[in-house]
């Protein structure tokens, strides 16, 4: 079913300067594929960064598995942010009530 | 919003092993007891076996019968050479004898050497003796040796004599004698006067001569006889006790002198080598042993396979089972009986995802304050199964704790937050909790990462509180709780969010149907549920995808 609707996760990792894990999303974030990611995170965490930073501008859409993803970060990394989030996105992390935990300003706040 | 494990879709395979259901009491099947397919394995295997070994004993016995044929015929050749050893001292001495015209010293002087135990004699004779034929009458001119035993029979002795001074040519008679039998040879010499030497050789004791290892018998149970026939008297010499020669024989016939000696042989040993007498029985046992495992192995796959199927269809059952009993138990920990509260009308729907093996962790609770005030809470632990099941059940009843403590909404948050922690416990959880006030028509709510609560009045629209994290993601995370408005006969609806998201679409899309779908619905409070859930349930399966649970509270005023 998923796949026939063709929804794509695409994980593409980078290390900034110093320890710091960017992971950038592309694609669609949701219960079909969100393997990719949970495994990209576990992998980030077991190399203990400063921060890990999730860049979700290529991100166009994201459910609840995707917090559960993001959050999973939260409990294991001192500094988890997200950045570039669509309004979609935005949306779903602000309604989750974790726009300040993941370093978005929030309008809602 | 909180599930991250698919549930996975098989009501399906469930429902076709709904009838195969395993019973506990079946019997272990015997260990020995071959299946029908595992018999008939074994048969074809044995058949195989037997054949393969009827051809390899059929063609060991055909080489030990031909290499029997050839020994047999080597070992004649071998007695055949033993002739002129015989012959020619007695032919010499004939000659001897003609020419110095039976003068007895000089047969002597030269037989005594073949004599046997003579001084280096080499000879086999124990007798040796000259006769001049006077006619048809022998006449005995010099003995060496001891007497000979054909002088004892004096018939046989003349017959003999007179026949072999007939032709010079090697003539051999025996056995004779009775005690020690002998072998008797003979030979005449050309010409008038005719002299024949006469010799004895001492037959074996018994006529048993065991063989050398290394000669030509070796391997060969014989029996040799003088003339074709192979009475008892004619035998000249065997290697056995057991004579005649039993079992499978081979005959060869060995020109000797004017006669001929027959030797019957057998079979002592293996002529073809331990191997290849082994090999029948080898490939007997192999194969049986081949044909064995084969069958046992067979069966065992057969049975491992039939028990895979068993376990599967029991696994099946037993997670059929578990879910149920899992769905109990939280259906127990759910408050059993809604608060009787004047002037309000409450109604709760705890709705099970498609069916699969774990259950979630959403909850609702009513806590009634007092005769005017519910303190109400609807959460969602994240992920499944037994561990969500058990984090839920422990946030209920804390959050019972701190409500009894007198503690308001954002306080009973704030106090949440120590008792979850994602990193450890790889959990959090998201809770929407408030007291509703019938008198003043207020709501008291504090939100931690839930989704909006639906408040429906004349209008209708989501409650804006400040959400603060998920219980768990922050450990002192300040709540805040925001006090609202309700109009009179309003609706609240709390909720989780199995009802409002689906696989593919915008949370917003979800929202905007729940919305129009509590809007538009009239009725009582629980009418309005039942077609809240009719609406917004996936039309493709019928079921949500995750776990729902939902909170109406209805201002009767």
């Amino acid at each position: 079913m998923d796949e026939a609707r063709g929804a794509s996760l695409h994980v593409a990792e980078s290390v900034d300067a110093g320890d710091v894990i960017v992971l950038a999303l592309s694609g669609e974030l949701d219960l079909s594929t969100v393997g990719p990611l949970n495994a990209a995170v576990r992998d980030a965490i077991e190399r203990k960064p400063e921060a890990l930073i999730f860049d979700l501008a290529g991100l166009k859409f994201m459910d609840s598995s995707g917090i559960a993803a993001l959050l999973a970060a939260v409990g294991a990394v001192s500094s988890v942010q997200v950045r570039n989030p669509s309004g979609i996105v935005q949306r779903v992390i602000e309604l989750s009530g974790l726009a300040q935990t993941l370093g978005l300003a929030s309008a809602a706040d | 919003m909180v599930d991250t494990v698919r549930r996975t879709r098989h009501r399906d395979e469930l429902d076709a092993h709904a009838d195969g259901r395993p019973t506990s009491g079946r019997a272990r099947p015997n260990p020995i007891r071959l299946s029908r397919f595992g018999l008939a394995l074994l048969a074809v295997g044995l058949i195989a076996t037997a054949a393969l070994s009827w051809t390899a004993h059929t063609i060991n016995e055909r080489n030990e019968n031909r290499l029997l044929a050839l020994q047999t015929k080597q070992a004649a050749t071998v007695l055949q050479a033993v002739i002129p050893a015989l012959q020619t001292p007695l032919a010499s001495a004939a000659e001897i004898a003609a020419t110095s015209d039976g003068n007895a010293a000089r047969f002597s002087s030269y037989i005594k050497g073949y004599l046997a135990g003579a001084p280096g004699g080499t000879g086999s004779f124990v007798s040796a003796t000259l006769w001049r034929m006077a006619g048809r009458t022998p006449r005995l001119i010099a003995t060496v040796g001891a007497a000979p035993e054909l002088v004892a029979h004096t018939a046989q002795e003349r017959s003999f004599l007179r026949r072999a001074a007939k032709a010079p040519a090697f003539d051999v008679v025996g056995p004779v004698g009775t005690d020690h039998p002998r072998l008797g040879f003979a030979y005449a010499s050309a010409g008038r006067p005719t002299y024949v030497v006469y010799a004895e050789s001492a037959l074996p004791q018994g006529r048993r001569a065991p063989s050398a290892p290394d000669s030509a018998f070796a391997e060969l149970r014989f029996a040799m006889y003088l003339g074709r026939s192979t009475q008892p008297a004619a035998l000249i010499e065997a290697n056995t006790d057991q004579v005649p020669i039993a079992g499978h024989t081979a005959r060869a016939t060995v020109s000797f002198g004017t006669g001929v000696v027959t030797l019957v042989a057998a079979r002592a040993g293996q002529l073809g080598g331990t191997l290849a007498q082994m090999l029948w029985w080898i490939v007997a046992l192999v194969g049986t042993a081949l044909a064995i495992t084969a069958a046992v192995v067979a069966e065992r796959l057969l049975r491992r396979r039939r028990a895979a199927e068993r376990l599967t269809s029991e696994v099946r059952t037993l997670l059929s089972e578990q879910r149920s009993i899992a769905e109990t138990l939280q259906h127990a920990l759910l408050p059993q009986q809604i608060p009787d509260i004047d002037g309000l009308d409450i109604a709760v729907r705890y709705i099970p995802g498609v069916d699969g093996i774990d259950i979630g962790g959403d909850w609702y609770d009513l806590i009634a304050l007092d005769e005017h005030r519910v303190f109400f809470v609807v959460g969602d632990v994240s992920g499944r199964g037994l561990a969500s099941g058990s984090i839920m059940a422990s946030l209920l009843f804390a959050i019972r704790g701190f409500v009894s403590e007198g503690h308001g909404p954002a306080e009973v948050l704030d106090r949440l937050g120590a008792l979850l922690d994602v990193g450890r416990d790889s959990h959090f959880a998201t809770v929407v909790c408030g007291i509703a006030d019938i008198d003043r028509h207020e709501i008291t709510l504090a939100n931690a990462g839930h989704l909006p609560p639906l408040l429906i009045g004349e209008q209708g629209d989501f409650v804006q509180v400040p959400t603060g994290p998920p219980i768990g993601v922050r450990a002192h995370a300040p709540y805040t709780a925001v006090t609202v408005r309700v109009p009179r006969r309003a609706t609240l609806l709390a909720y989780t969010d199995g009802l409002v998201e689906r696989r593919g679409e915008s949370l917003d899309v979800g929202l905007r149907q729940l919305h129009s779908s509590a809007l538009g619905s009239s009725g009582q409070l629980e009418d309005v549920l039942s077609t809240v859930v009719a609406e917004l349930a996936p039309s493709d399966s019928g079921c949500f995808d995750d776990d729902t649970a939902i909170l109406g509270v209805r201002w009767q005023n």
